[in-house]
């Protein structure tokens, strides 16, 4: 994409992705292929970084298909100065079964979180039954 | 806290070789750097004040409170400590986003401190209130910005986490380790965006009693041109300009128009003051 981060060229694997024609989508703005939470996530933190950075590094971004689904994706990017202007050259990478993979490891984390207190739980009890039993059994040996 | 520490704890730098300050205050997402392309323009007839606010870039992360900052006026008092320890009077203030709204707090209490206030990208208040007020967001919408903010902030997604965070004890490292730029801590980074993005200070602008001038981007989608507008028609003494620029940071990506339209109106703002004078 340009400077004003409207885009100047894709490649077809992209457009597969999207499900748009190239044709559309040169010339567009790189912020109107975001959802809307994507775009204020993007406003607030690309420009400042490729300019200050010259590069952006596994940025977080949920694009809009054509079919209007949501396409988690991560962005590298960065900045070169290609007859006198600067241009910012992007990778996509889906991210889609990465994010269900996170998604199953922080499910399997809570999970295991929860069965360690339910053992610790259970532990503690176990403890005090034994202590109670000593108690009980102490004091019939007594009488 | 001495002149010396407050310097030292907002990372302030003092450049130029004027007589009024010229304060620029960065928005969120950022730190001074920011200001990169806009602040020297400005060297040759100002003292120009770059800083970051606690919790950004190289402020002293010690001295971040969670409570003193879970609001904007903990942020405004960052603005007057630090006006107080350069001694600054009748300064000129330049806000980013949240950096303006911090600036009209400042100078709410303290409008001595400062001669006039240049706001880019301001908003009163982020959640829509309609009918009748559009900050740009619904609430499903500020959810989804703060869920965007923490994927990006997870540990494999580093670009937004400082390499090392301040360690003034060992200066020894501070060579060693590259810092990006505009690195924050994940935790202050959020709280910095409720205290941002759940805010509303339209009962404020009312009091405003330094002149101002608001700069508004074109299809910005954090400082949308309704929200801009509606400071202009609540907040007394304040001119208005749309800018070719578009998106939320035009210092960034239009300097040299952001540079020209804050020179036109400090020049005729020093005109006015020297035929009010002469009369």
């Amino acid at each position: 994409m340009a400077d004003n981060r409207i885009i100047q060229d894709v490649n077809a694997t992209l457009c597969r992705m999207l499900g748009y024609e190239k044709r559309g989508m040169c010339g567009s703005s790189f912020e109107s292929l975001l959802t809307r939470s994507s775009r204020t996530f993007f406003q607030i933190y690309f420009l400042p970084l490729i300019k200050l950075n010259r590069g952006v590094e596994e940025m977080y971004l949920t694009f809009k298909t054509s079919s209007g689904e949501a396409l988690p994706v991560l962005l590298n990017a960065s900045a070169v100065e290609r007859d006198g202007e600067w241009v910012y050259d992007c990778m996509l990478m889906p991210m889609r079964r990465r994010m269900e993979y996170e998604q199953q490891i922080q499910q399997a984390e809570s999970a295991s979180n929860r069965a360690r207190e339910e053992l610790e739980r259970i532990e503690n009890l176990l403890r005090q039954k034994r202590d109670e039993l000593e108690r009980i059994q102490g004091t019939s040996s007594m009488e | 806290m001495d002149q010396q520490q407050i310097l030292v704890r907002n990372n302030v730098q003092v450049t130029g070789s004027g007589t009024q300050y010229l304060i620029f205050a960065h928005g969120f997402g950022c730190d001074q750097n920011m200001w990169r392309f806009v602040a020297p323009a400005f060297e040759d007839h100002y003292k120009v004040v770059l800083f970051d606010f606690v919790g950004s870039g190289r402020s002293d992360i010690r001295a971040y409170n969670p409570v003193r900052y879970s609001d904007l006026d903990g942020y405004a008092q960052d603005v007057l400590d630090i006006c107080e320890a350069l001694g600054a009077r009748d300064a000129i203030f330049v806000g980013h986003s949240v950096g303006a709204m911090i600036g009209i707090l400042a100078s709410i209490r303290r409008p001595e401190y400062f001669e006039r206030l240049i706001l880019i990208g301001p908003s009163a208040r982020y959640l829509n209130d309609l009918p009748d007020y559009i900050g740009g967001f619904e609430r499903e919408d500020l959810l989804a910005l703060m869920d965007m903010m923490d994927k990006n902030y997870q540990g494999w997604a580093s670009y937004l986490a400082p390499v090392i965070m301040g360690n003034p004890g060992r200066p020894e490292l501070s060579g060693e380790l590259e810092q990006s730029f505009c690195a924050t801590d994940p935790k202050v980074a959020q709280r910095f965006a409720e205290a941002t993005f759940l805010s509303d200070y339209r009962d404020a602008l009312g009091k405003v009693t330094v002149p101002s001038l608001i700069l508004q981007c074109a299809e910005d989608v954090i400082a949308p041109l309704e929200a801009g507008a509606y400071i202009h028609t609540h907040m007394p003494g304040s001119e208005f300009q749309l800018m070719d620029a578009t998106g939320h940071c035009p210092h960034m990506s239009h300097p040299d128009e952001t540079i020209q339209l804050i020179q036109a109106y400090l020049t005729s703002a020093k005109a006015g003051q020297t035929s009010e004078s002469t009369r």
